[in-house]
């Protein structure tokens, strides 16, 4: 199977500037780049006055496991334990909820798809295309992808409620160093084991989880808001771990400790009212403050708490708020994608990534009215606009 | 005295005009060329100026979001609350912390929420200012009646009616019933009944909340029988029913297109709600968001087909004339109310469009 896109204005990512072109792809990968291939493809894309640009990475995603209509039908949180370290997103995500069109509708073509928020250590998050194939299994990039912990009021709501810890932040803290320590203590104790099942400590599958994050082998995925930013650095320093701030709502407040503690941002969702406390400061602006202080970031949707094209929205809106536009493109395509490490395969048009393009009527991020017109994952369209 | 000086001023229809707008108080005294005045000036060369754009059902400002637990937008002790009135929920604290005029939104319509059946009445408000009446644009604007799943929901969980459709439906219809079978000389003190009569006699429309086609076709039914003014809200599926929508002389209100969980599981046709906003009169909003979405879901519309004027009318004076306000808001006119926003660019053209100032009811904000 091939696929040739003909006289595209191409945004690869690469740090090039915007030219017009050709991009063959074969066997699901981008295979040359260039003006007037004369090369036969079994599907050709007449993409003249059509932008190509590398197709969207949302790095926090919930699709196919909240169901928006039917509550009863949420997958995604296992609220039954504030440690579920051990529960894997990709086993409660639908592939074949309705919004997974909404994701190729919006131009994302990856996804990072995370349990939900209700635990302090909520479970095991997963990278995977958005289409393509019929089976979630077959779309993932790589699963586990990271350890899902939350901060603040989600945990706190659900186990205020029962009277149980965690009722307040001190004890959000408090669960989740217990269960690193004890991680840790049983990564030593397989260790000193040398292989020898006798004397290996009883299988623990939380405590397993957490060892994959403990040993760096997957990052933290800490969602949290305003101060509780400054925890999630104080635990992951202490632990030695990778890791990434989700939502950071208020994170103008906090940028050198930002910068300093070295993990990456996904920012977002933003047309949320503003309340108080972690609703006081979702602020599309903040993604350009913290570009400024040097933070890796990117714009992320939660969906589908919102739709899967609200990551290109967003990055619109942040345009208006002052970002360059150039800048508004890396926070949806190869940003996310450095932060997911999955840039070796999507995130910018380039030679031997995946085939991965989203084709606009117009500059997305700043046209109003460009739409998408068509989307393609590895070299086969998903989506017609 | 304020006087916005050299912008290009956008009028209803796509009409635009290189004229100064002259404010006196919270109103608009003179539009023309070339005027003098004292005052406060604002220079507008290069910018667009716009007519305040108006969010028309949110129950942001109502919601009480200081403590979730306990919010003010939705009274559902019982099914039936007609003579409840969102200005006892305004906190006008929570509406300026929403920083409307980052978007140009100069007012708002404060809408009571889901769960009852007869949920309450409806006002416009302008985003600014410190008590409900300082707000108010007008408070006789609406009752508003739910016909969702929500309502069944909640009372199916008390074991009272109504926890079925016909249940919603029957009691609707009973509640109107006893309403038009008012005699003149009955001065009884029953205020819900009253208010049912003001929307009989078309003092107050009935801002109906739907979802789906088969909630519009049942609402349509009893519009018929006791003929009210109708304005739906939500309504995801109205393009399917625009011709029954247009001979009952009623409105819509579309829900928050940018919403997932409605759009998506009811399969929105967004170029033929489009191409609907055409003959049936049409307005945009955004279910309990932030700011940004009235902006969003009239961007999503001009991505699917609409053009950016029209849209533009659609947030302003048509919103404006669906809510029965269009003589007070919607439009830079003498006599209104000074509510217009200050751009470089045309916000629903370009994201490359930045707003310097926002005047609402002749206050003015200045982006930092």
């Amino acid at each position: 199977m091939s696929m040739l896109i003909k006289d595209a204005l191409i945004y690869d990512m690469e740090g090039n500037a915007p030219f017009k072109g050709d991009i063959y792809m074969e066997e699901g990968k981008i295979a040359q780049i260039g003006s007037g291939l004369d090369i036969c493809a079994d599907e050709v894309i007449d993409a003249d006055g059509l932008v190509a640009l590398p197709g969207f990475v949302d790095a926090h995603s919930h699709l196919g496991g909240f169901h928006m209509l039917n509550y009863d039908e949420c997958d995604f949180n296992e609220m039954t334990d504030p440690v579920t370290a051990d529960v894997r997103a990709i086993d409660g995500c639908n592939v074949h909820d309705k919004c997974f069109m909404d994701a190729c509708k919006g131009g994302v073509t990856t996804m990072c798809i995370t349990p939900g928020s209700g635990n302090p250590i909520c479970g095991l998050a997963f990278i995977a295309k958005t289409a393509g194939k019929d089976d979630i299994h077959e779309l993932v990039i790589k699963n586990p992808s990271a350890l899902k912990l939350a901060f603040g009021m989600n945990p706190i709501g659900v186990y205020g409620k029962k009277n149980q810890m965690p009722m307040t932040r001190m004890g959000v803290i408090k669960v989740m160093r217990d269960a690193f320590h004890k991680a840790k203590d049983y990564m030593a104790k397989k260790e000193a084991a040398q292989g020898d099942i006798t004397k290996m400590p009883d299988y623990d599958a939380k405590l397993e989880a957490i060892s994959l994050a403990l040993s760096r082998q997957i990052p933290l995925k800490i969602h949290c808001e305003q101060f509780d930013m400054m925890t999630a650095i104080e635990l992951a320093k202490e632990f030695d771990c990778e890791y990434t701030i989700e939502h950071a709502w208020g994170a103008e407040f906090f940028l050198p400790e930002l910068k300093e503690g070295g993990g990456a941002i996904n920012y977002g969702p933003v047309g949320v009212p503003t309340g108080y406390g972690e609703l006081t400061h979702a602020n599309i602006a903040e993604v350009k403050m913290l570009e400024d202080a040097g933070v890796h970031v990117s714009i992320m949707t939660d969906s589908p708490i919102t739709m899967p094209e609200l990551i290109y929205i967003q990055a619109g809106e942040a345009v208006r708020r002052g970002l360059s536009h150039e800048s508004a493109l890396k926070m949806i395509t190869i940003n996310p994608a450095k932060t997911l490490h999955v840039d070796d395969r999507v995130g910018s048009i380039k030679v031997g990534k995946d085939g991965d393009i989203v084709l606009f009527n117009g500059m997305p991020a700043l046209d109003v009215a460009a739409g998408v017109k068509y989307t393609i994952v590895e070299g086969n369209v998903v989506y017609r606009g | 005295m304020i006087l916005v000086k050299h912008g290009t001023v956008h009028f209803p229809k796509g009409e635009t005009k290189q004229v100064d707008i002259l404010i006196d108080g919270d109103k608009i005294v003179e539009v023309g060329e070339n005027l003098t005045a004292d005052g406060e000036l604002i220079d507008a060369s290069g910018c667009e100026v716009f007519p305040g754009f108006i969010l028309p059902t949110t129950s942001v400002g109502i919601y009480n979001y200081a403590d979730l637990a306990h919010t003010d937008s939705d009274e559902k002790s019982t099914p039936v609350n007609p003579d409840l009135h969102v200005r006892y929920s305004l906190d006008p604290v929570e509406v300026k912390i929403q920083g409307y005029e980052r978007h140009g939104i100069t007012a708002f319509g404060a809408v009571p929420n889901e769960s009852a059946l007869i949920a309450g009445q409806t006002g416009v408000y302008h985003t600014s200012g410190r008590t409900a009446e300082e707000m108010a644009v007008s408070e006789d604007v609406a009752l508003k009646v739910n016909f969702v799943p929500s309502v069944k929901r909640t009372f199916m969980a008390r074991d009272i009616r109504p926890m079925t459709r016909m249940g919603m439906a029957s009691m609707l219809r009973s509640e109107l019933k006893k309403a038009a079978l008012k005699k003149a000389d009955d001065t009884a003190y029953e205020p819900g009944r009253d208010v049912l009569c003001r929307v009989l006699s078309g003092e107050l429309a009935l801002l109906c909340n739907v979802r789906e086609r088969f909630d519009i076709e049942t609402i349509l039914e009893i519009q018929k029988e006791f003929g009210f003014k109708l304005i739906l809200m939500g309504a995801y599926q109205a393009d399917a029913v625009q011709d029954k929508i247009q001979e009952a002389g009623a409105s819509v209100i579309l829900g928050d297109l940018i919403d997932g969980s409605f759009v998506t599981y009811y399969d929105s046709d967004i170029p033929a709600l489009v191409e609907m906003s055409k003959k049936v009169p049409t307005a945009f909003s955004n279910n309990s968001s932030g700011y940004e979405g009235l902006l969003w879901s009239a961007e999503k519309a001009v991505r699917n087909g609409l053009d950016a004027e029209q849209a533009l009318d659609m947030i302003t004076i048509n919103t404006a004339d669906i809510l029965g306000v269009a003589d007070k808001i919607g439009s830079i006119e003498v006599g209104k109310y000074a509510d217009i926003s200050i751009w470089v660019g045309h916000p629903l053209k370009t994201y490359d469009a930045h707003i310097q100032v926002c005047i609402t009811a002749g206050k003015i904000w200045r982006a930092e």
